[in-house]
């Protein structure tokens, strides 16, 4: 059996996209009208109405701006990791039934969140085109840079998926850490507010890195931290091929826990 | 254009010789897979031909709000924490 069904992958996609709005009247239009609305919030509310700014600037946009190319990341990163880790005892039926491979459930979690992923960053681009914004030339590596954050989600994700099959508080206990990591991760607020031995420790935080990228990419005009970024990609790949390997040595046991 | 060119060519070369792999019928081929993408994705941010000299790991983290600014079409300039 292939590691990687792509058929299987791109169905139920598919059906997970379509299952989200069934029956609604609106359907799949609500997968554009609520990224809409997380940005109304993010920029108008935060931004205009309540007035938060970043520090050292009165731009009404700053903040905004700031947020949201925090935000929509952060939303599909933690919501690839928490679905994929009750993935194994959700798609229980499948699994029992059909003999299709276990990693394609978790890839196909990966594609559905970057579906709502683009769709958020369609609406974010609108929004700063029609606010006269200046993109600046590093945008290119957006898509390089999800695709790492995505690794490292499914590399997470594979692990808790695995531990979820034989202690059911696993996934209580990811909701919590991905809680505290959020907090612990500057999206919502600027690093320089916290104290001096705690910003030295948010370079070992893998979020921060990528988070930061997105960040200086839209609202500091600028270059994501490149040497950073390489070794989050190595971080990430080692805890992948680890994961990976406890997943094949338990893959039997998945299957008959099952 | 350096950079376009950059990664139109490395993502391509990458993309072929994953292809290649998944079609071959190796005993180690997921592994073959990641390591593939590690060196792929790793390439990138190491090799990616940035038009100014770039700071050091650390620096750059830390301090990179300090020294950032905010661009808008209307040539507004709002330096950040300066």
């Amino acid at each position: 059996m292939s590691i990687l069904n792509f058929s299987f992958i791109i169905e139920i996609t598919k059906r997970d996209f379509a299952e989200r709005f069934a029956g609604s009247v609106l359907g799949s239009m609500w997968a554009i009208i609520w990224p809409v609305v997380n940005l109304f919030i993010y920029i108008v509310i935060f931004g205009k109405i309540m007035g938060a700014r970043l520090p050292g600037t009165s731009d009404m946009n700053a903040y905004g701006i700031y947020l949201a190319s925090g935000l929509i990341p952060w939303a599909a990163f933690a919501a690839t990791i928490t679905r994929s880790t009750s993935a194994f005892i959700d798609k229980k039926h499948i699994i029992s039934k059909v003999n299709t491979s276990l990693p394609s459930l978790l890839i196909h979690i990966n594609l559905s969140e970057t579906i709502t992923f683009v769709i958020s960053m369609m609406v974010f681009f609108l929004i700063l085109t029609i606010q006269d914004y200046n993109f600046h030339r590093s945008l290119i590596l957006i898509p390089f840079l999800y695709y790492l954050q995505q690794l490292l989600a499914l590399a997470i994700g594979l692990f808790t998926a695995v531990l979820n099959v034989f202690i059911r508080d696993v996934r209580e206990i990811t909701g919590v850490f991905l809680q505290l990591w959020f907090w612990f991760t500057p999206i919502v607020y600027v690093s320089e507010i916290l104290p001096e031995i705690v910003q030295k420790a948010l370079v070992y935080n893998p979020a921060y890195i990528i988070i930061q990228s997105y960040q200086r990419i839209f609202a500091f005009d600028d270059y994501p931290p490149l040497h950073a970024l390489f070794l989050v990609t190595i971080a990430t790949h080692v805890l992948l091929i680890l994961a990976f390997t406890i997943f094949r040595y338990l893959e039997k046991d998945i299957r008959d826990f099952l | 254009m350096m950079e376009m060119l950059f990664l139109f060519c490395w993502t391509g070369l990458f993309i072929v010789l994953f292809f290649f792999i998944l079609k071959k019928n190796f005993q180690f081929r997921a592994y073959l897979l990641l390591i593939l993408n590690l060196i792929f994705l790793s390439g990138i941010f190491y090799f990616y031909p940035l038009p100014q000299p770039s700071v050091s790991f650390k620096k750059e983290t830390l301090n990179s709000e300090k020294t950032a600014s905010i661009f808008f079409k209307n040539n507004v300039t709002i330096m950040l924490n300066s």
